[in-house]
């Protein structure tokens, strides 16, 4: 997958760039010798601007013409206003030229040499104005472009599309702060050292109250996962996917794999809150006690777009009005609580064939459109006797599903806690930020373009481990200048109270936004398929 | 891995454009005008290098009039220096300056930093097109070997004819 894209990258770069460039032009057709004088009249009169003109004497001084020139063959002289130099190119004489043909060794003419430089910086002009379009975009819609809170990868991976994990995407104010876990989704780990690095790629400021590492052991095909409601399991086997369908579209091969080609749907144009639905078909299990459903899934930026838009209609009052939602005492919704009650998460329905009926299993919901979450539910489904149901409600270009399958669960475990042994900050190594970092009460506070390393020690009694990284703490994001600009409390208040019509309202600004970007930020890391009733 | 092959892209590129032509060329508008021969590059095959100004391009030997601040790894000559042909391995011919496009480079960087994430595939992009286009439009009127013949030289040369017979090489400056 990764050299597919680097591939892709240098390919279209390259492409690019000659394009922009244009090869050179390799003619010399611009210039010509003539030994004889009336091949230089024939020469002439085939052009309809008469070249400028060069006589080589025989001396080796040279006698340049301007413009206007002529030759008398009846006299044998070539007449003319012009500058004479000798062989050293030394100032002779200027004026009013005649010089014998007999004296010419060699007429030159010249043009004018083409060149390919105005197509060049058409081209040039081009990759100006989408640097500028996309440089307006990312202002106008900065989530977008610049990021959100704080990101983490292994080593190797330092690129945001390749990131592990996003902490407390929620926590949006002090008064939001809390614990996110996330799976690393390593398959095999080695023991010793594991580093995890910690980016902060937006413009924001992170605050990190903790970090840790949540460790299980785990046996030669064995799994762990972790649930919605953060509890973990060890389980064994996998049941494959046989078949997915998203209307009359077959999915399947979307979404059997863990490979990051993901299954996306468009937002519906006329409402941005609208249900789909994916029915998915596992075989039958056979004798398990308790089965659970695995997935592969992350938001697509539907939510990143709403909740700058409501930074943008809080205008000049976003620092007030965030710092009322980290002193109210009251239970009121936030705004992503509104976004959630009307956008819901993916809910999973067990299909009962006895009585003919879907029924529910749960809802998964992790915010943010960078990593991926992989998470399990618990299905009620004990001793299948046949092929397994399933499917799946979610707001249609909401969400991004990577892969589902089924797993049997072995039981319920309780993950160690491993705190960092040492912190790097910028690659220096940092003990004050360890001591930060380990006092449970201190925040570790990381500013737009810094990078920290944290390093643990995976305990020498187990070989492998299952690994999460759980992150505790909350972010601020810069006000931007434009949000002064553009303050709109009505549709602020539309959006808290009455969001179904505020949705609705926005739709089709959102299918705007979505045409570009969606495609743009995805399209240059997975492989994906837009599947959507209206927009195939 | 993507970083050490997008470096490895723009180091050739750099090292491309480093590969400057020589100072004091005509514009291309200038040509018709301009009385000295074309700026030449020449290496033999033995591996030293003359810099200078084609004088003329005989049959059997080449004319360079070397230019003074020629890099300090080339032989010194005071006055032409005949060239036989056998002892030409290579040779550019450098007729004109070309439009510098070095300004793109650092504008269109720049305006990648307000791509955000998009950076890290818009910034590499912007270099390579920039500076892929600077170094394209700087060698716009260079010829290289492929692209003229020996023959063709003279075209390019102070004395298109050959030495003059009445010129001792020692008296060109």
């Amino acid at each position: 997958m990764r050299q597919n894209i680097i591939t892709r990258f240098v390919l279209i770069s390259l492409a690019a760039g000659l394009l922009s460039a244009c090869s050179p032009v390799r003619d010399i057709r611009f210039r010509a010798h003539y030994h004889d004088a009336n091949d230089l009249l024939y020469a002439a009169a085939q052009e309809s601007d008469l070249p400028y003109l060069k006589a080589h004497l025989k001396d080796g001084g040279i006698v340049l013409f301007s413009e206007s020139w002529d030759v008398d063959m009846q006299k044998e002289i070539v007449t003319g206003d012009g500058q004479h130099f000798d062989f050293n190119r030394r100032f002779v004489r200027d004026g009013e030229m005649v010089v014998s043909v007999d004296s010419v060794v060699i007429f030159e003419t010249n043009k004018m040499p083409k060149n390919n430089d105005q197509s060049r910086i058409s081209s040039l002009s081009v990759l100006g104005g989408l640097n500028t379009a996309l440089g307006i975009y990312c202002l106008a819609v900065p989530k977008a472009c610049f990021g959100s809170c704080p990101t983490f990868y292994l080593d190797g991976d330092q690129e945001f599309h390749y990131a592990r994990a996003e902490g407390f995407s929620n926590a949006i104010a002090p008064g939001l702060e809390y614990t996110d876990i996330d799976a690393l989704n390593i398959y095999t780990t080695t023991g010793g050292t594991f580093p995890l690095t910690m980016k902060n790629e937006a413009y924001e400021t992170h605050n990190v109250r903790s970090l840790k590492l949540l460790a299980v052991p785990r046996e030669e095909d064995q799994r762990v996962y972790h649930t919605q409601d953060d509890k973990f399991y060890l389980a064994r086997q996998r049941v494959e996917l046989t078949s997915a369908r998203s209307g009359n579209d077959d999915v399947t091969y979307l979404l059997n794999k863990d490979d990051q080609t993901e299954y996306f749907s468009l937002a519906d144009p006329d409402n941005l809150r609208s249900t789909e639905e994916v029915f998915l078909q596992f075989d039958n299990p056979g004798n398990i006690q308790q089965l659970g459903l695995v997935a592969g899934f992350r938001q697509s930026l539907m939510t990143t777009y709403l909740l700058y838009n409501a930074f943008d209609h809080m205008g000049n009052l976003y620092g007030d009005l965030l710092a009322t939602v980290s002193i109210a005492e009251d239970d009121a919704p936030t705004i992503a609580d509104v976004l959630y009650e009307q956008l819901g998460g993916i809910s999973a329905y067990l299909r009962n064939s006895h009585k003919n009926e879907w029924v529910y299993q749960g809802t998964w919901y992790e915010t943010g459109p960078i990593a991926i979450n992989h998470q399990l539910m618990l299905l009620d489904a004990a001793h299948p006797e046949e092929e397994i149901h399933i499917k799946l409600e979610m707001n249609r270009g909401m969400w991004r599903l990577d892969y589902l399958h089924l797993t049997e669960i072995i039981e319920k475990v309780v993950p160690l806690e491993i705190q960092a042994e040492r912190v790097y900050a910028n690659k220096k190594h940092d003990e004050d930020l360890l001591q930060i970092m380990l006092d449970g009460d201190a925040y570790l506070v990381s500013q737009p373009g810094d990078t920290y390393r944290f390093e643990f020690e995976l305990p020498a009694i187990h070989d492998d481990y299952e690994l999460f990284l759980s992150a505790t703490g909350f972010y601020m994001v810069w006000g931007r200048e434009e949000w002064q600009k553009e303050k709109d409390l009505y549709s602020l208040y539309m959006m808290r109270h009455h969001p179904g019509r505020y949705l609705k309202k926005h739709a089709q600004a959102y299918k705007e936004y979505e045409k570009v970007m969606e495609e743009a930020f995805w399209g240059s890391r997975v492989k994906h398929q837009i599947i959507s009733g209206h927009d195939k | 891995m993507i970083n050490k092959q997008v470096l490895l892209v723009l180091l050739m590129l750099l090292l491309a454009v480093s590969c400057s032509v020589p100072r004091g060329l005509p514009a291309p508008e200038e040509l018709p005008y301009e009385t000295k021969g074309a700026a030449f590059y020449v290496k033999l095959h033995d591996g030293s290098v003359y810099r200078g100004e084609l004088i003329a391009a005989e049959n059997d030997a080449l004319y360079v009039l070397p230019a003074e601040n020629q890099h300090p790894n080339m032989k010194r000559q005071s006055g032409v220096v005949q060239i036989p042909w056998d002892a030409v391995d290579n040779y550019r011919v450098y007729y004109a300056h070309g439009k510098s496009l070095v300004w793109f480079v650092p504008v269109y960087t720049i305006m990648t930093f307000s791509h955000g994430w998009f950076a890290f595939l818009t910034m590499p992009f912007n270099l390579i097109a920039t500076l892929t286009a600077h170094f394209t439009s700087q060698h716009e009127h260079v010829l290289r070997k492929k692209d003229i013949a020996p023959e063709e030289l003279g075209l390019f040369a102070r004395f298109p004819q050959g030495i003059p017979t009445d010129v001792a090489l020692q008296d060109i400056i």
